[in-house]
């Protein structure tokens, strides 16, 4: 089971990797967010994988009845992934500005820190 | 001002009272984790010390009350003193080799302060920056040597090395401990080849000359030598190094000090001479070399800082320092010719006063070793006292001639002569009435410390005829002669000099080559493209996941155990759309094929009993595709902006397949081994009887691991101030 | 696009979306849910509304401005860690006053993740909005 998600992962982090070395700052993002799935998938890949149950107990219950999937790969991934949501938006922000002063997409670019007069 | 001058009186008198020759220790816990604590050890060398730095601070911070007066910024001037004050004295207290070289390094700041003072000058600020990096340097050889010595003895505090002296010696790290020691303490005491900073220093104002580079701050290497000699004297490197180094630095930069016209400089360069001197007596340790050691220091800081202020006060009544056109001082500043005379007749060595007494001591050190050094001693000793002649005949009684500049008086402001008075009559007092005082609570104590082996012997002025006496007529005779032949020596001295490179300009050309060595490597990794910044990035954390994941040492298998048909179908359905991720040609399908990608994640982590992660997931995917959408009209589209050529474009596939496989073969490697579950098996536990909530990820979240979450939303807030600040300012400006 | 029936539905789904989002977050402790999920429905929701009405609308209507109720949010998480403090326990740790209703400091904590995410990601939303127009 765990292979599969791992060739998964694998694939997502290739094909973000590979945006990301690209020239327009959009498939750059597009990278970013291939990347973040991907390494939330490995997080929850190497928590280990279950089928069985909820990692959640049912009510009056003191443990999960069934032999249950890790939970605490899944809090590690739900604080990724809000962290990683207010990054990318901030990283959205900053590209559509930079995008706006520079008039241009192309991040190579995109090596002056001061806009310059004209 | 009053503050600065009460701080040093009352720090001389706390220390006089808490004295015992004998030396006390204080030690307050500071870094316990790393062994630092910060201890204070006030002993005879320490104390000879703090009583220099004190008293003459005391002195030179009246000095510059009156020298300062008038310009601006003079209460920092005394700011920037009494800090290096602090400094200097923590230096020479400190009981922990680390707390020594914090101050060490305070010292060099602070001096860095004082010497670059006159900041609008560019000279000022050249030479300053010049002192700074060349002590500086020698700060960081001293920092490494100091941790190598405080490893091997097995603790940073002082008396804990000096007992355990043969654990250093043994060990194999004892010779490069050595060599960057010493590079620390010839950096900072200006020694060959690093003597050029201190005249280099001279652009500081007359009282920072007078009290750091005489009493001082250059005193700090040789007071860290006399320090840690113990631990080092029976090495021949220590002994071989301390005397060519200091023997080659007392005649080298005497021979410069003749050709010198700016008094200011000569006397630098003489300093210079005086730190050889020093070092030459270390390296001996014998007992006389060790006692004469400590009264030269005395005898030098007298003399020296007296000269500086008198050179001052003589600067300020002619306008300048250039003895050619010095002439008649004697009768308009008396007071400072009284002073600059009885300091001339210390250096000289003349008795009584305490130049005599060093000197006396310094010839039978020498003697008891062989002749060569005793001869090298005789030439240092005649140049000195030949520059003690001309520093005072020349300027002070000559008659006045056209070359002369008009002088003014300045003795009306009394600090600018009764310090440097002060300090010459201490000097003779010392030795008069004294004597026996100093070889008791200061002299003996302190050459116990620095050679806790020897047998102390209290200096006597009078010893009666013998050898030194003869051979201090000797040196004062020839110095006559360089006085009377000056004229014809520096002019002999300049023509070898000029022809070869000074250490000034051999370091401009280092400085030159490094800013080279720096643009170049700038122009080669910051060129400004940034996706090959990415590429290097990416490459270099590819191969170093292949060669990590290659490198663990597991089973590695492959588990599709429990797939089922429909994961296949999702996973090749994801496979579609991420490959049309890559193809697309438009911004719009590529949102679209990067949702389809995200939505099967969410599906995913839905199979995988994380009911939690996958509604988040779905609902951040929701909403970064509205983000995307919102802003993706405003932004170029792919085909207005260039692409990379197909080589690249094969490289950047090349580097991402690499990283991609590494982080499948990482995985496996992980997955392959066996899992530790104890968290787990705690938080499922406790989830309910501990925590009261049934969703073991939620109570993770908010209850087992809470500060994670605190940071993760305080992240997530100023990531979002961040991006409105960023809208926000685009909007003023536009409107 | 703005047109009557998708305003007036609009309306109806975004309270729905609201009252549902809240139900997220109080039964977080015991199913799935939670701050996290509750407040990104509750920005769906506004971003609903702005498609309906206009940035300027959903202003107005929240009162506070979005940046001040992301800022309070993290407050009140610190200040929920802070009552295990004056009952000489580590900070933040759990404490409840009824085990049998979800009335502690980890609820107050959830809230206070769920006011932070939703006001910083709806801040950011409404900026991006009018600065397009």
């Amino acid at each position: 089971m765990e292979s599969l998600l791992s060739l998964i992962t694998g694939m997502l982090i290739a094909a973000g990797v590979y945006l990301m070395l690209e020239r327009h700052i959009l498939r750059i993002l597009f990278g970013f967010i291939l990347i973040s799935n991907g390494v939330n998938l490995a997080i929850l890949t190497s928590g280990r994988l279950s089928k069985t149950g909820l990692p959640i107990i049912p009510p009056g219950g003191v443990m999960p009845d069934t032999p249950y999937a890790n939970p605490l790969s899944q809090a590690l991934i739900l604080t990724a992934i809000v962290i990683g949501f207010g990054v990318l938006i901030f990283c959205l922000v900053l590209a559509y500005k930079a995008c706006q002063v520079q008039e241009s997409a192309d991040v190579n670019l995109m090596n002056l820190s001061e806009r310059e007069e004209k | 001002m009053v503050i600065s001058v009460f701080v040093h009186l009352l720090l001389l008198l706390s220390l006089s009272s808490l004295y015992d020759p004998h030396g006390v220790r204080w030690q307050w816990q500071w870094v316990p984790s790393l062994g630092v604590s910060f201890s204070i050890q006030l002993d005879g060398l320490s104390m000879l010390f703090s009583w220099l730095i004190c008293g003459i601070g005391f002195l030179v911070q009246l000095y510059a009350y009156h020298y300062m007066k008038g310009k601006p910024s003079s209460a920092l001037f005394h700011i920037y003193l009494t800090l290096f004050m602090m400094a200097m004295l923590g230096l020479v207290l400190a009981g922990n080799i680390l707390i020594l070289f914090i101050f060490w390094e305070l010292t060099t700041i602070t001096s860095y302060l004082l010497i670059g003072f006159n900041h609008d000058q560019q000279i000022s600020r050249k030479n300053a920056l010049q002192a700074i990096l060349v002590t500086g340097a020698g700060g960081l050889a001293l920092l490494a040597g100091l941790i190598m010595l405080g490893g091997m003895a097995g603790s940073y505090e002082l008396d804990h090395i000096i007992k355990n002296i043969h654990l250093i010696k043994t060990s194999n790290l004892f010779l490069p401990t050595l060599i960057l020691i010493l590079a620390g303490a010839f950096t900072k005491s200006a020694q060959i080849p690093f003597h050029f900073w201190l005249p280099g220093a001279m652009s500081a104002p007359a009282p920072v000359s007078a009290y750091l580079h005489s009493a001082t701050m250059v005193k700090a290497g040789v007071y860290l030598l006399a320090r840690l000699s113990p631990v080092f004297c029976h090495s021949d490197l220590w002994f071989w190094s301390l005397v060519l180094v200091g023997g080659t630095t007392a005649v080298w930069t005497g021979l410069l000090a003749l050709k010198q016209t700016d008094l200011k400089l000569m006397l630098a360069y003489s300093t210079n001479v005086a730190l050889g001197k020093l070092m030459f007596l270390l390296a001996f340790g014998s007992r006389f070399a060790i006692a004469a050691a400590m009264m030269f220091i005395i005898a030098h800081a007298l003399y020296k800082a007296a000269f500086f202020m008198v050179i001052g006060t003589v600067d300020k009544a002619a306008g300048t320092r250039d003895y050619r056109h010095l002439a008649g001082l004697g009768g308009i500043l008396k007071m400072s010719f009284i002073a600059a005379g009885l300091s001339a007749l210390s250096k000289a060595g003349i008795p009584p006063l305490p130049g005599f007494l060093s000197k006396e001591y310094m010839y039978k050190a020498a003697l008891g070793v062989s002749y060569l050094p005793t001869a090298i001693l005789v030439l240092i000793n005649a140049v000195m006292a030949g520059l003690a002649f001309i520093i005072v005949i020349k300027p002070f009684l000559v008659k006045p001639d056209e070359n002369s500049v008009p002088l003014k008086s300045v003795e009306k402001y009394t600090f600018l002569w009764l310090p440097p008075l002060c300090l010459g009559f201490l000097g003779l007092f010392t030795t008069l009435f004294g004597l026996d005082w100093l070889n008791a609570t200061l002299i003996g104590p302190a050459s116990i410390a620095v050679n806790p082996g020897l047998e102390t012997e209290p200096l006597k002025l009078w010893q009666g005829i013998n050898l030194p006496l003869i051979l201090g007529g000797v040196s004062l005779l020839l110095g006559l002669v360089v006085y009377r032949y000056h004229d014809a020596i520096s002019g002999f001295i300049d023509q070898i000099t000029r022809r070869l490179p000074s250490g000034n300009d051999c370091f401009e050309k280092v400085m030159q080559m490094i800013s080279r060595l720096a643009s170049w490597q700038t122009g080669i990794f910051q060129h400004g493209r940034l996706s090959d910044y990415m590429l290097l990035l990416f490459s270099i954390l590819g191969v170093h996941l292949l060669w990590y994941a290659a490198a663990l040492p597991v089973p590695r298998t492959m588990d599709f155990h429990g797939v089922s048909l429909h994961e296949v179908i999702l996973a090749v359905f994801l496979l579609a759309a991420v490959i049309t991720l890559l193809l697309s040609a438009s911004r719009l399908m590529g949102i679209f094929s990067l949702g389809t990608a995200g939505f099967i994640t969410t599906l995913f982590l839905m199979f995988y009993n994380a009911p939690d992660v996958a509604k988040t997931q779905l609902l951040v995917e929701t909403l970064t595709v509205i983000f995307l959408v919102m802003v993706v009209r405003r932004l170029p589209g792919f085909a207005d902006t260039a692409t990379h050529s197909a080589v690249r474009r094969a490289v950047n596939a090349g580097v991402s397949l690499s990283i991609g496989v590494g982080v499948f073969w990482t995985l496996t490697s992980i997955t392959s081994g066996t899992m530790d579950t104890k968290l787990t098996d705690y938080f499922a536990a406790n989830s309910v009887i501990a925590a009261h909530g049934r969703n073991i990820v939620n109570v993770i979240l908010v209850d087992f691991r809470a500060m994670d979450t605190l940071g993760e939303i305080s992240v997530v807030v100023m990531a979002a101030l961040g991006a409105s600040t960023l809208l926000k300012k685009r909007k003023r400006r536009n409107g | 696009m703005r047109s009557v029936i998708f305003r007036t539905t609009a309306h109806i789904v975004i309270g729905i979306m609201l009252l549902f989002s809240l139900y997220l977050l109080l039964r977080g402790h015991n199913e799935p849910g939670g701050g996290f999920i509750g407040a990104l429905i509750a920005v769906i929701a506004f971003a609903l509304m702005i498609l309906a009405e206009s940035a300027e609308y959903v202003r107005q209507r929240i009162h506070f401005s979005p940046g001040l109720i992301a800022v309070s949010g993290v407050g009140i998480s610190l200040f929920s860690g802070l009552f295990a403090l004056f009952l000489n326990r580590p900070f933040l740790s759990g404490i409840w006053w009824k085990t049998s209703l979800p009335m502690g400091t980890p609820l107050l904590f959830d809230v206070g993740v769920y006011l932070a995410v939703f006001g910083a990601v709806l801040s950011i939303l409404l900026r991006i909005v009018e600065d397009l127009e």
